[in-house]
């Protein structure tokens, strides 16, 4: 290594049902490597439940199942190792098609050189490290932008729980109208409403507030339009979006796909957070809007704010970005293009032709 | 003797069933609007009136804005603005949120009491 630093031994994990194959592999790169080899890609499959391998190598010619498809299985339970499909020449479409469909990162030519796959395991381990270093960074920037909302929201919260506990001193009266002999049934029916609306705040914020800290999606079928809809209440917690003089939620048709509820719901709670910002006091007006088209789900947040100069667009993905002085960390767009591109969709930014204001377009594919 | 009336504003129906209870025990002929807009109008129709218990956060007219018009077309009215955030209630009294009713009436008769 270049820089000088004892060399990190690569923890590999080697798969082939050639016992013969193994052995050689073991005793070639014992010296340099931490190695793990295993005959059965079934039992390696049970090993990777256990313990992470920066490096998985296997062979593509296996009885109990091919290579890459080993190793497909292997990037759904381990997403951050780095595979490797080792094949002899004549097989190389396998490689090929293996690459081509994302299941692997790189494929080994047999015979192959010491030397050169020495070489290629240190750079997958490499990239395993550097990609593992960032999602942590990533990871760390979704849980601070998580805490400032949660900070503005907290005043929203008082105030909603201070309203409920008002409404819920009312049961003292139903008990002395009661023992009265009179009718209570006015503030029995206001009393109901106050405890649906705890429930309904509780299991709002319950969705918001657990694991939404890794990257890594948590997919589900998931009705967008409802979730829009669900999002309200937490929406009016936001003092900026409950002071608005209109929110219009145009969610009508279901509007399915397989999302993480979770994420989309910060994107969405971000954008309609951002509008009721960005719109004029007193008289804001923000238009939410779920649909669908050929590829999947449309959501678009409009307000009726000055907009975003046109020179500043792509300044706005940038993070660090704000209008709102220390009130923003301005990494809210930064994490709703994120989270959005991690579902594989789009985020737009444009502007809404009644409104005035800006448009921000999100698209995600249905599955 | 008449009983004085008094408007309250709040967009949240269990909320202005409370008040419309407390502050009628109290002695006080409640009118409820759910708005500001509604809130003046009652203003216009109840023109001996001179209280008034306001929730500062309401969705169409609240905030600032609303302190501001109330100081232009009842600013000689007895207001309590109820929030549950420190808010700037302009000349107005400034009321927190979860209201304690007994504390308020009192607070009102002290005001009016010549």
């Amino acid at each position: 290594m270049s820089s000088g630093l004892p060399a990190r031994r690569p923890k590999v994990l080697y798969v082939d049902d050639q016992e013969g194959n193994l052995l050689v592999f073991r005793a070639t790169f014992r010296k340099h490597a931490d190695v793990t080899t295993c005959a059965s890609p079934a039992e390696a499959l049970r090993l990777l439940e256990r313990e992470e391998f920066p490096v998985v190598l296997s062979d593509q010619r296996m009885d109990e199942m091919s290579g890459a498809a080993f190793l497909a299985e292997v990037r759904r339970r381990r997403p951050d190792s780095i595979r490797m499909l080792v094949t002899a020449f004549s097989h190389l479409d396998d490689a090929v098609s293996a690459i081509n469909e994302g299941q692997v990162s790189r494929y080994v030519q047999k015979p192959w050189d010491a030397q050169e796959l020495l070489a290629a395991i240190r750079d997958a381990d490499e990239l395993y490290w550097k990609t593992r270093e960032n999602r942590i960074l990533s990871e760390k920037l979704l849980h601070r932008e998580r805490l400032a909302v949660i900070g503005q929201v907290t005043s929203g919260l008082v105030h909603e729980l201070g309203n409920i506990a008002a409404v819920l001193t009312l049961a003292h009266d139903v008990k002395e109208q009661l023992a009265r002999g009179e009718d209570a049934s006015e503030e029995i029916a206001i009393v109901q409403t106050g405890v649906d609306k705890l429930l309904v705040l509780i299991e709002s914020l319950r969705i918001y507030s657990k694991g939404g800290d890794q990257l890594r999606l948590e997919r589900s079928e998931v009705d967008v339009a409802r979730l829009a809809d669900g999002s309200l209440v937490l929406l009016r917690l936001f003092p900026s979006v409950k002071a608005l003089r209109e929110l219009v939620v145009e969610a009508r048709e279901p509007a399915p796909a397989v999302v993480d509820a979770k994420k989309l719901q910060q994107v969405l709670l971000n954008l309609v957070k951002n509008a009721a910002e960005a719109a004029p006091p007193g008289a804001g007006r923000v238009l939410l809007e779920v649909g669908t088209d050929a590829e999947g789900v449309v959501l678009e947040v409009s307000d009726n704010g000055p907009g975003i100069p046109t020179e500043l667009e792509e300044r706005v993905w940038g993070g660090f970005y704000t209008t709102k002085g220390d009130k923003g960390t301005g990494l809210g767009l930064q994490m709703c293009r994120k989270i959005v591109e991690a579902h594989g969709g789009t985020i737009e930014l444009g502007r809404h032709p009644i409104l005035g204001g800006c448009r921000f377009t999100v698209r995600i594919p249905r599955s | 003797v008449k009983q004085p009336e008094i408007i309250v504003v709040d967009d949240e129906p269990g909320l202005l069933l409370l008040a419309r209870k407390r502050l009628t025990s109290a002695g006080f002929t409640v009118i409820e609007a759910r708005s500001g807009v509604s809130a003046l109008k009652a203003a216009v129709e109840h023109p001996e009136c001179r209280f008034m218990v306001t929730d500062y956060v309401m969705p169409e007219l609240g905030g600032d804005l609303w302190i501001r018009l109330l100081e232009r077309f009842c600013g000689d009215w007895t207001i309590a603005v109820v929030s549950s955030q420190d808010v700037d209630p302009g000349p107005f009294l400034y009321v927190p949120k979860p209201v304690d009713y007994d504390n308020l009436v009192a607070v009102f008769g002290r005001l009016t009491r010549p």
